[in-house]
């Protein structure tokens, strides 16, 4: 297929690898190397948008990031993006683009019918507008959001990988043009480790679109150079898109977007995560439009961007072109064209001179320069086909005809330079605007950072190299390298080209009033002349504010191209200074991130959060177990056999547990070894209880408080010998313990002699409870005296279990003879094999984490979290017998605070409902008597409720105000589907009230 | 009762025969399982207890912050003023358990077994760092992390030890992480290890 604006030669795109890909169905041919916005121009395609709120057409207008309206979804199903930019987006064979935000098709779109509509929608229209009747807007909020909006995002699940990295360097560069490889050059030829990025697949920045040869070859042998250095990282299509506190980066690398068919395993995007030392900015400069009538219309581009478009590309992006500046820098643009074969008709200055040395020459290409001229309006529907242009005064303020009309397809625009100051903003600096560049340029660095090149108002190559030299080179000797002396650098080779002279020109003035409303600001959010001056004029001040009147500045562009203009003509409407309006505030990111980049791995069951096993988790899983979270780990939730349901499982465990005898794998709960001569005082101050007295062998349950007075963890701490203390803490709460442990020891009680050491993880723990657990206790440790006389409750003994030193204790926390095999973790399957085999004959039943809440809620024992919710004190839930009244501890002040000691806290109390088959909703609201007034008041809620088939039939647990005074006492609960229960105040213990089954 | 105990490394789930291991062009990474792994609690203001150190071991329990010294074939390493951390081969942990609880026995020292409470990744190869780089937030270019040196940071949002063990011949970093995090953090290592073009062996 032929290239219809494809240049014979030139360009660095690769002609022998031709690419064919789709646009809006549409087959259309390019070459490797090309982005979508330059095949498409090289195919004469100039319409590919629709604008947001009017839908007027809009067309390629820049060359990179700066391109506010060509955003397209690319890629269909699951692999489908929305509003990548298609001077960013490199064409593979095969690529599917589409245009956003059109009705029907971009060229005869349903939408622009909006554009009748358009004096009505200036800035705030939605808001004033849909106000009334209140309810009215989610009605109103579907069409508009439908109508407004661009792309569509993928409601599949993404198959891509996305990855992320850390990196260090000495200095970090951000952008690979002139100035930022020399620095990078110059960083790294003094040894310094240095990353340098660029969005670009190519390195060159600017000199990639105007290059005369001697920069050509400097260059290409920076390039070389750089890639030799072993400590230097280059990465292309990569952008330094965020910079935050302590000289931290986020860099965005985009590694398959360009291919059609990656390897699968491959990642799509990087983050790269950068902690440099120093900091190069040298991210270059955007070139501003000029606001005039009509300044949207497809064919209307940047003069830069043409320039790219012919060297880069070799696309010519129009027949017979207008170019329209108030600045030298165009007219590199004009010989550009003019070599390219693209017929200049005229070059409208706005100034009365032009200072730049091509400006003479053009009399001789028999190019017009119009001096004092502008464009006041461009026509055409859906592509510029004439420009109007109009004498302009002396202030800048008005225009007089007669008015001008030359044809043309194509219209360049320069208004100027805007150094990419994005970055050193999102670092904390503050912009500055320089008068004699009409720009502004980076302020007093706040980090340790450097500006250089064109990113800080330094436009002219020879300029650019020499400054990102020095800050190259600054940057390295601040990391401690050797500075290399003055006379080492060697000439750059080329000269300093020409100046650059600007004078400011915000908005064309226009012969009629109503063109206000069609000069464009911001092009991707249709801010308008008008829309400014309406904010300004309902009294609107702050740039901020003004922002988000209009919407200036936001969108996937963050305003790149309008922000300045627009700042600058609030400055004028206030008739303030710029530099008084300032900047709105530049946040990351500089371009956009996709989501699937920002998470990264982290997502899914398997990696989003840590996952803790035990070592017995295998067979667990071999077992049939369901597996419940607690904390981050995987517990055994209940072993369902055979179409068991949940409810038909966890009854048959329960009986087992109380009739014969059960297993489960206790070993997530947190140990932690306490050893010194003080760790018995710790233990007095951590703990309400007392622990003078504990001898060795036996075991002690303990209540933890935190400095209000509130339950914070509980647990059986064991003394292994003088000073020698091993403590279980509840599952989840075991890092914080330790944490608040060390916090004591080491910030309150330096001197306490005691140490600690977290063995959760040495120990896996087979519990083993039932009236039966005695024989299998006695068949898998057979040297062990397993008496009730030699080995007592609340004891523990060091035994060899199945062959394996162990540590046993016989604890309890489901009212049942219990043992709790303790062995180190490699031998936990061995161990449980054994335990399980031993078993068989008393019909030894493996029980989950929900057996083992029934059983202990079956003798009302508490579990930190559940039942407790931090502001629970052991009074509260009836245990005063473990709060010691002769010794101080952690929380024992707290426990006199008038508000510990009212009568009517809420205090935990058993629930037995009247229905014995109804089991209550755990979190359920109680109340004294459902038919009274509302708000009824809520007197507690239920913390635990299960089905006991011990008791057969439900019991609940419940903190209810003034509740252990209120035994008998009816209560209700209502429930979210309308339903009442009645149920009545009971002990919290259920089952075995005098512990009897424990203790045989 | 069967006679013969098994043992079971916290990533033998991965293993196949052999130690579990996997393998890139420029990676490597396996478990070394069943070493003896001793954390020592001693007072650094204690010269009895210093002297009594080196008499029993042979070698002095000062360590400059955040290093390791081999002893032959035992690792010793700082992890905190007043904590040390023993790891031994197989063959010496009964030995070394006897020394270090002899040791123990007296004064305000005490240790910690916790052979079965952790384990040890192994990374080496040409391109370790950078496939550590992926998850670590700690720089581990020569230049800012030396042979011999540890540090105790976030791996893949699991808490681990690194130890740098490093010689002329090849990169080699091994990770000391808690057991019930070591299966996560090995999956987590082998999809990095899978953009890599990783290939369990």
């Amino acid at each position: 297929m032929s290239q219809s604006h494809r240049l014979e030669s030139g360009g660095r795109i690769n002609r022998n690898r031709p690419v064919e890909f789709s646009f809006n169905g549409k087959t259309y041919s390019g070459f490797e190397g090309d982005t979508i916005a330059s095949a498409l121009l090289a195919n004469g395609v100039h319409l590919i948008a629709r604008s947001f709120k009017y839908h007027r057409p809009r067309g390629i207008m820049g060359s990179g990031p700066e391109d506010p309206s060509g955003m397209l979804q690319i890629g269909t199903g699951d692999k489908s993006t929305p509003n990548p930019r298609a001077t960013q987006s490199e064409i593979y064979p095969g690529l599917q683009a589409f245009s956003v935000n059109v009705f029907f098709s971009v060229s005869h779109d349903a939408g622009s019918l909006m554009r009748l509509f358009s004096p009505l929608l200036a800035a705030g229209f939605y808001y004033k507008t849909f106000m009334y009747p209140k309810k009215g807007w989610k009605f109103y909020e579907k069409s508009i959001r439908k109508a407004a909006g661009f792309g569509i995002a993928e409601s599949q699940n993404d198959p891509d990988r996305y990855e992320k990295t850390n990196a260090w360097c000495d200095v970090l560069v951000a952008g690979a043009g002139a100035a930022g490889l020399a620095a990078a050059l110059a960083a790294a030829r003094l040894g310094a480790r240095v990353i340098i990025a660029d969005q670009s697949h190519e390195l060159g920045g600017s000199l990639l679109r105007n290059a005369k040869a001697d920069e050509r070859e400097w260059l290409n042998s920076a390039v070389d150079e750089l890639q030799r250095f072993k400590e230097v990282r280059i990465l292309p299509r990569t952008a330094v898109s965020g910079y935050y506190d302590d000289n931290f980066l986020i860099l965005n690398e985009r590694i398959t977007d360009h291919q059609l068919d990656p390897p699968a395993d491959q990642a799509r995007e990087r983050i790269w995560r950068v902690r440099a030392k120093q900091v190069v900015l040298a991210g270059g400069a955007i070139e501003r439009p000029l606001v005039f009538a009509n300044n949207d219309k497809p064919g209307v581009m940047l003069a830069s961007a043409v320039s790219e478009y012919i060297h880069r590309y070799a696309v010519a992006p129009g027949k017979r072109a207008v170019v329209f500046t108030n600045n030298d820098s165009a007219y590199q643009s004009v010989i550009s064209m003019h070599d390219a074969g693209i017929d200049v008709a005229a070059v409208v200055d706005a100034r009365a001179k032009a200072n730049s040395p091509i400006a003479e020459k053009l009399e001789s290409l028999e190019i017009p320069v119009f001096y004092s001229s502008v464009v006041v309006r461009a026509k055409g529907r859906q592509r510029v086909n004439k420009v109007i242009v109009m004498q302009l005064s002396d202030d800048f303020e008005s225009v007089s005809g007669p008015s001008r009309q030359i044809e043309c397809d194509l219209l360049c625009v320069s208004g100027g330079w805007s150094p990419a100051v994005h970055l050193h903003a999102q670092s904390g600096g503050k912009p500055r605007f320089e008068r004699e560049k009409a720009c502004f340029v980076p302020g007093d660095a706040v980090q340790s950072q450097f500006s250089a090149g064109a990113a800080n108002g330094t436009f002219a190559t020879h300029d650019c190299v020499e400054e990102g030299r020095l800050a190259g080179t600054q940057a390295a000797v601040l990391c401690g390298f050797q500075s290399p002396g003055d006379d080492s650098q060697e000439q750059i080779g080329f000269d300093g080209g020409d100046g650059y002279s600007i004078q400011p020109l915000w908005v064309v003035p226009s012969d009629r009033a109503k063109d206000a409303g069609r000069q464009f600001v911001d092009f991707q959010n249709d801010t308008t002349v008008k829309d400014i001056a309406l904010a300004a004029a309902e009294g609107y001040r702050s740039i901020e504010h003004v922002k988000r009147y209009t919407l200036l500045g936001f969108g996937t562009d963050q305003g790149k191209l309008g922000n300045i203009n627009g700042m600058a003509i609030l400055s004028k409407i206030l008739k303030q200074d710029i530099a008084q309006t300032g900047t709105t505030t530049y946040r990351p990111f500089y371009t956009p991130i996709t989501f699937g980049a920002i998470a990264g791995r982290e997502i899914g069951d398997q990696f989003f959060d840590p996952v803790r096993k035990t070592a017995l988790h295998q067979w667990h899983v071999d077992n049939g177990a369901l597996f419940e979270n607690v904390g981050q780990w995987k517990r055994p939730w209940y072993y369902p056999r055979d179409g068991e349901t949940m409810h038909e499982a966890v009854s048959r465990e329960c009986l087992a547990a109380r009739k014969q005898v059960a297993m489960l794998d206790a070993s997530t709960l947190g140990k932690i070894e306490i050893f010194g001569p003080d760790a018995v005082e710790f233990l007095n101050c951590m703990y309400t209880n007392s622990w003078s007295k504990l001898s060795t062998g036996s075991c002690r349950y303990g209540l933890m408080l935190g400095e209000d007075g509130m339950v914070m963890d509980d647990g059986v701490t064991a003394k292994l010998g003088d000073n020698h203390y091993y403590m279980t803490t509840t599952t989840g709460g075991a890092a914080h313990v330790l944490t608040w442990m060390e916090r004591w020891r080491q910030t309150e009680w330096p001197k306490m002699k005691v140490y600690f050491t977290s063995v959760t993880d040495q120990w896996a723990v087979i519990a083993i409870a039932g009236p039966k657990a005695r024989e299998v206790v006695a068949r898998i440790a057979p040297e062990l005296d397993v008496s009730n006389e030699a080995f007592p409750f609340m004891s523990f003994r060091d035994a060899w279990a199945a062959s394996v030193r162990a540590r046993v204790f016989r604890v309890s926390f489901s009212g049942e003879l219990s043992y709790e095999i303790n062995v180190p973790a490699n031998y936990a399957v061995h161990v449980w094999k054994e335990v399980y085999k031993a078993g068989q004959e008393f019909g030894i039943t493996p029980y989950g984490t929900e057996t083992m809440h029934v059983l202990r809620a079956e003798k009302g024992f508490i579990i930190v979290g559940q039942d407790t919710d931090g502001s629970v004190t052991p009074v509260d839930l009836g245990m005063n017998w473990i709060v010691s009244k002769n010794k101080d501890f952690l929380g024992k002040r707290s426990l006199q605070r008038v508000d510990c000691v009212r009568p009517d806290r809420k205090q935990l109390v058993g629930l037995l409902t009247d229905d014995p088959n109804k089991v209550l909703p755990e979190g359920a609201q109680l109340v004294n008597e459902p038919s009274e007034s509302r708000p009824v008041p809520m007197i507690g809620h239920v913390t635990s409720s299960y089905w006991s088939a011990t008791l057969g039939r439900s019991i609940a647990l419940a903190m209810v105000k003034g509740g252990q005074s209120r035994t008998g006492a009816r209560i209700y609960s209502c429930l979210m589907n309308g339903e009442t229960v009645a149920a009545s105040i009971c002990s919290p213990v259920f089952y075995d009230p005098q512990g009897a089954r424990q203790n045989v | 009762m069967s006679d013969t105990v098994q043992c079971n490394s916290p990533l033998s789930e991965f293993d196949s025969g052999e130690a579990p291991r996997a393998q890139f062009n420029n990676v490597t990474m396996c478990e070394l399982p069943f070493l003896g792994h001793f954390n020592l609690r001693i007072d650094p203001d204690d010269e009895a207890a210093a002297s009594r150190f080196c008499e029993t071991f042979g070698f002095s329990p000062t360590l400059q912050a955040n290093t390791f010294r081999l002893y032959e074939d035992t690792l010793f390493a700082w992890l905190g003023p007043d904590e040390r951390l023993f790891i031994t081969p197989e063959y010496q942990i009964d030995e070394s358990r006897q020394k270090i609880r002899e040791f123990t026995a007296q004064g305000f020292t005490t240790y910690a077994n916790l052979s079965s409470a952790q384990t040890i990744i192994r990374v080496s190869g040409e391109r370790a760092v950078e496939f550590l780089s992926c998850t670590i937030a700690y720089d581990l270019h020569p230049r800012n992390f030396q042979p011999q040196q540890l540090v105790q940071t976030v791996l893949a949002r699991v808490a681990v030890t690194l130890f740098n063990q490093t010689n002329e011949d090849e990169r080699v970093f091994d990770i000391v992480v808690r057991r019930s995090f070591s299966d996560y953090l090995w999956r987590w290592l082998l999809d990095v290890g899978s953009e890599y073009e990783f290939r369990l062996k």
